[in-house]
């Protein structure tokens, strides 16, 4: 039986963040999946598949970016990135890109329709 | 020998009798038989003074003879013996001014008679003696009222000779006075029984070529007597090139075979440092004629009068050479003081010294030596050759080398000369350096020390005196240096200058040190400066930097950084410039020298004369010898502690090694610049650290509110969509209207943290030439989303006036931006009350090309005019909830950018924030 729902890692060590994003995606039909750093995200990429990752820049220890890059070298075809930042900075946005990140968000303030939007896409895509 | 008697007198037996009569008294006796024999005997004896006349004699009337000695032999004083009878005698005697007279036949009668005769020749005698007493001090007299009429020279010792010759009977008498120009000895005066005396003894002669007698007898400053001249070799070789010379003989061949003895008596003033001023001749036709002791005196009596006529006459020439040289000098000293400035400002000094000392003291080499604390040698800087410049061979002494280099050593002059020199004061070892010079051998030598207070740092040294007058084109090579060398007068003049010369040298050396220590301090404001200002730059740069400068500013071959390490008690090296990094190297507190200046504050000097070895010490040696040139070991270094602003804790030790130069010495001058610089580098550390430290803290805040408050409003929204589902209404509107005053104040606060996160070290990458209207632009255009909290966004007009052209500064990109929209934003809130408000952003470049203006004015509620001042200060703020940090960064990096900031505002009118940064040339 396979399951219809949307498979979504966020990746992000505020937990409460965490609770703010699957309660303001709780409307889509998606699953969370939850990694707190940057290791355990690369371990769950290894071991599952996901339809989209949810993943925050500032995470202790390996940053975000620095997951994706890391994911990827073991993974070519990993599933779209959505970054939230609480960062605002050209440089860091143009980075993001470059490591193919499907969208580059903000958290500051965190939107969730923008974020909703995103997801949608990114399943689409 | 006893007075000379002539007698004459046909009766030998007569004679007989007298002579035996009056043999105690010891006179010398003449007889002559004759007339003629008496003036033969006469004309060979000009000192018979005392005649005894017999008036009848065979061969003619005794009256001849006394006739004949009126012209040849006047001041003889004349005893007549007699037969005739006593009218006749008395009558002859008073025509002839005769002494006495006596009868022959009394005489022979009678013993008393002899007596009388004994009598007479005494009185006779004595009447000579009074007689040329009379006529000596009468000369003496003349001649003084001629000297003290300020006569011309040649004139009174014109006078001189003549009275001499009067007074002695001597045959020529002349006097030569030295040539201070030229060197010889020209004829002044001359007079003698020869006419024309003049030509036969040449009016200028050389001092080794004068007649009589030469010039080393004459050197000893003693009259000289010569009684046999004809006899003498050194005369007779005179005498025959003299005849040879002036052909036809005539009057010189009489005066060279005539002249029998002389008396040659040396006259010196002491007024010029010479010998001698003059020489004074007497001759005879007479051998011995100077042996009278008497004679002697009475010439030499004139001698001190002539000595004190030509110290009379040259004293005046001294007194203007006097003034003459203490003029040049004077002059000198103004001159020498204008030459401080200027790389060659020691060249120019030693220039003018040299030609001022060709001119005062006329040496045939002037050579100065400069002390080389380096090599320790006293080394030749200058040599001049009267006012040309020699280029000979590089000339060194140690200290107590040679004359020279004993002269440093003691501090003491030498003068001396070659006729001094004795085995101890040997200047031959200095004669190998005259190859450019006329002489090529040192006739005499003058050194005095340069000194300044007990310091000795060099030796003027003098060759060869030259006359006082000669002239560069005449003169003839040797002749013209004088023999005894340079005068005490000269030695004090020598001193005079290296006197000067020192203060001059010391003074030199001062200024070119304030030079040095004005120019360092100029690198140094520029370099803290820089360092200041560089905010974008991490500390490891910075320290790069720091030693980089460092290094440059102290002339140091290596510069290495030592900071405290904040959690151990060490201090650790952070960078090395010069040599390559030393990995892990560090000092405990107290450990070795350097560990000390971090634990004490003090400074060290250390010097080639230490042989204390840091724990590093060897591998930068090791480093020093292994590269191609510089230094091959540590030949000084010195460490000083940087301090933390304000407070003497220790933060770190700052050393440099070798100063680039020959010496690679550092000194205590400059030891205090570079504590100065220390100092500087602390403070400037300690700002850049701060500012570094104060961007992170603010970054790092930001983002955690940022991160926080950035959920609010999604939980917000999660929580107002559950809200739906809750029943009772009444509850939902309290908790909706709960919602919305929990989204406002979290948006508030996310508003804040951008603005902060705009400043934070993160955001700053370095400056970039922009054109600021676009930037404006941009930052403006951004802003508008943030606008929907304001109530009144609408009702505001917005009007951009930009410059005409792109207006280029050198500005942070983003913290820019973030500048114009926190006063933009300011500006709405100002005007939130108001139903119509207008904003003017405008900007323009001023008129002298060189400044960008930013002008943002409102029309909003304005600043009260006692809040003005403090509006840019961290803890103040108008806005309810606000914590007014929004200025107080905005200013902060306004002023890191160059730029100003200034505001103008009207209760009730409004505000204009003016921000000024200086425009850079181009954008590309």
């Amino acid at each position: 039986m396979s399951d219809e729902r949307i498979k979504i890692l966020i990746v992000e060590d505020n937990l409460y963040a965490r609770e703010v994003i699957k309660e303001g995606l709780s409307d889509l039909n998606c699953s969370f999946t939850e990694a707190a750093d940057g290791e355990q995200a690369i371990e769950l990429l290894r071991r599952s598949s996901f339809d989209v990752v949810i993943l925050d820049v500032g995470l202790p220890g390996r940053s975000g970016l620095d997951t994706i890059r890391q994911a990827r070298e073991e993974n070519e075809s990993l599933p779209p990135v959505i970054v939230l930042t609480g960062y605002l900075d050209a440089s860091l946005e143009k980075e993001a890109s470059e490591r193919g990140v499907f969208q580059y968000l903000t958290k500051a303030p965190l939107q969730i329709d923008q974020l909703r939007t995103a997801v949608i896409k990114a399943t689409e895509s | 020998m006893g007075a000379a008697i002539l007698i004459v007198e046909d009766d030998l037996r007569f004679r007989r009798f007298i002579k035996l009569s009056l043999k105690e008294e010891g006179y010398t006796f003449f007889e002559a038989g004759s007339v003629e024999e008496g003036q033969t005997l006469l004309n060979e004896h000009p000192d018979i003074k005392v005649i005894m006349l017999d008036l009848s004699l065979p061969s003619g009337n005794g009256t001849d003879l006394l006739r004949w000695m009126k012209s040849h032999a006047p001041d003889c004083r004349v005893i007549i013996l007699t037969a005739h009878d006593e009218l006749l005698a008395a009558e002859v005697a008073k025509e002839f001014k005769v002494f006495a007279y006596q009868m022959k036949a009394e005489v022979k009668a009678a013993p008393h008679a002899i007596q009388s005769i004994r009598f007479a020749v005494e009185q006779a005698l004595n009447d000579i003696d009074r007689a040329l007493l009379e006529k000596k001090t009468h000369a003496h007299l003349e001649i003084q009222s001629h000297i003290n009429a300020n006569e011309p020279l040649d004139t009174v010792c014109d006078e001189i000779c003549k009275a001499v010759l009067a007074l002695t009977g001597g045959y020529t008498c002349h006097l030569r006075l030295v040539n201070l120009k030229t060197g010889t000895l020209d004829l002044i005066a001359a007079s003698g029984a020869t006419p024309g005396v003049e030509k036969v003894l040449g009016e200028r002669r050389y001092a080794e070529d004068f007649y009589p007698g030469n010039y080393s007898e004459v050197r000893v400053l003693k009259p000289i007597v010569h009684n046999d001249l004809q006899n003498e070799p050194s005369f007779r070789a005179i005498k025959e090139t003299r005849l040879q010379e002036s052909a036809p003989a005539g009057t010189a061949q009489e005066f060279w075979e005539n002249v029998q003895s002389a008396y040659v008596v040396p006259i010196w003033t002491g007024l010029f440092g010479i010998e001698f001023d003059a020489m004074f001749t007497v001759t005879s036709t007479a051998k011995s004629f100077f042996s009278d002791v008497k004679r002697r005196n009475l010439i030499d009596e004139f001698g001190t009068q002539l000595t004190l006529a030509i110290t009379k006459g040259q004293q005046s020439a001294k007194r203007y050479e006097m003034s003459y040289k203490m003029g040049t000098l004077s002059g000198m000293f103004a001159e020498i003081s204008d030459k401080f400035e200027g790389a060659d400002a020691l060249e120019q000094i030693f220039e003018v010294v040299s030609e001022n000392i060709a001119e005062v003291i006329k040496p045939e080499v002037t050579s100065i030596f400069l002390f080389n604390e380096g090599t320790r040698r006293l080394e030749k800087v200058a040599n001049y050759s009267g006012t040309r410049k020699l280029k000979d061979a590089a000339e060194t002494y140690e200290p107590g080398e040679s004359l020279t280099g004993r002269v440093f050593r003691s501090g003491k002059p030498i003068r001396t000369s070659r006729l001094q020199v004795d085995g101890e004061l040997d200047f031959r070892h200095e004669e190998k350096n005259l190859d450019s010079v006329l002489s090529r051998r040192i006739e005499h030598y003058l050194s005095v020390p340069i000194s300044f207070g007990r310091q000795t740092m060099g030796v003027i040294r003098l060759i060869n005196h030259k006359s006082a007058y000669y002239e560069e084109s005449g003169g003839r090579g040797r002749h013209a240096l004088l023999r005894t060398g340079f005068s005490e007068d000269s030695q004090i003049i020598l001193e005079l200058i290296a006197s000067y010369l020192a203060v001059s040298l010391r003074n030199a050396e001062l200024f070119n040190k304030l030079n040095w220590e004005v120019d360092r301090l100029q690198t140094l404001s520029t370099v803290a400066r820089t360092i200041g200002s560089r905010s974008d730059m991490d500390i490891d740069e910075l320290l790069s930097l720091v030693v980089s400068k460092t290094a440059e500013v102290m002339n140091a071959e290596i510069c290495l950084l030592f900071l405290r390490d904040e959690h151990e008690d060490i201090i650790t090296l952070r960078q090395a410039y010069g040599m390559p990094f030393i990995e892990g190297a560090f000092y405990r507190l107290g450990e070795g020298r350097t560990g000390m200046t971090a634990v004490t504050g003090n400074s060290i000097l250390q010097q080639a004369a230490d042989a204390y070895l840091g724990k590093y010490d060897e591998t930068i040696i090791n480093f020093l010898r292994s590269r191609g040139d510089g230094s091959r070991d540590i030949k000084s270094l010195m460490a000083v502690p940087i301090f933390a602003e304000g407070d003497r804790n220790v933060i770190g030790v700052l050393k440099v090694i070798n100063k680039i130069g020959e010496r690679f010495q550092f000194d205590e001058d400059h030891l205090n610049l570079f504590e100065t610089f220390a100092n500087h580098i602390g403070i400037a550390l300690a700002m850049a650290e701060r500012s570094l430290a104060l961007s992170q803290l603010v970054g790092a805040v930001a983002h955690e509110i940022n991160n926080s408050s950035g959920l609010t409003p999604a939980a917000v929204e999660v929580i107002r969509s559950k809200l739906r589902s809750v029943e009772d209404s009444s509850d939902r509107q309290v908790i909706s209207g709960m919602l919305d005053l929990l989204q406002a104040s979290a948006k508030q606060t996310v508003v804040f943290a951008k603005d902060l996160l705009g400043f934070s070290s993160r955001r700053i990458m370095s400056k970039e030439a922009v054109d600021v209207n676009e930037l404006i632009h941009d930052a403006i255009t951004q802003t508008s989303p943030d606008m929907r909290p304001i109530g009144n966004a609408e009702h505001v007009t917005l009007k951009m006036e930009y410059s005409d052209g792109p207006l280029v500064c050198n500005v942070y990109r983003v913290p820019f931006m973030h500048i114009i929209r926190n006063i933009v934003l300011n500006a709405y809130q100002a005007m939130q009350q108001q139903e119509q408000g207008s904003l003017v952003v405008r900007t323009s470049l001023d008129h002298a090309g060189q400044t960008a203006c930013i002008a943002i004015t409102d029309t909003g509620v304005g600043i009260k005019k006692e809040d003005l001042p403090k509006i840019f200060r961290p803890d103040f703020s108008t806005k309810p909830g606000g914590n007014g940090i929004g200025l107080w960064i905005v200013r902060l990096y306004v002023n890191r950018m160059g730029g100003t900031i200034s505001v103008e505002s009207e209760p009730g009118r409004g505000t204009t924030f003016t921000l000024q940064f200086p425009v850079v040339e181009s954008r590309d």
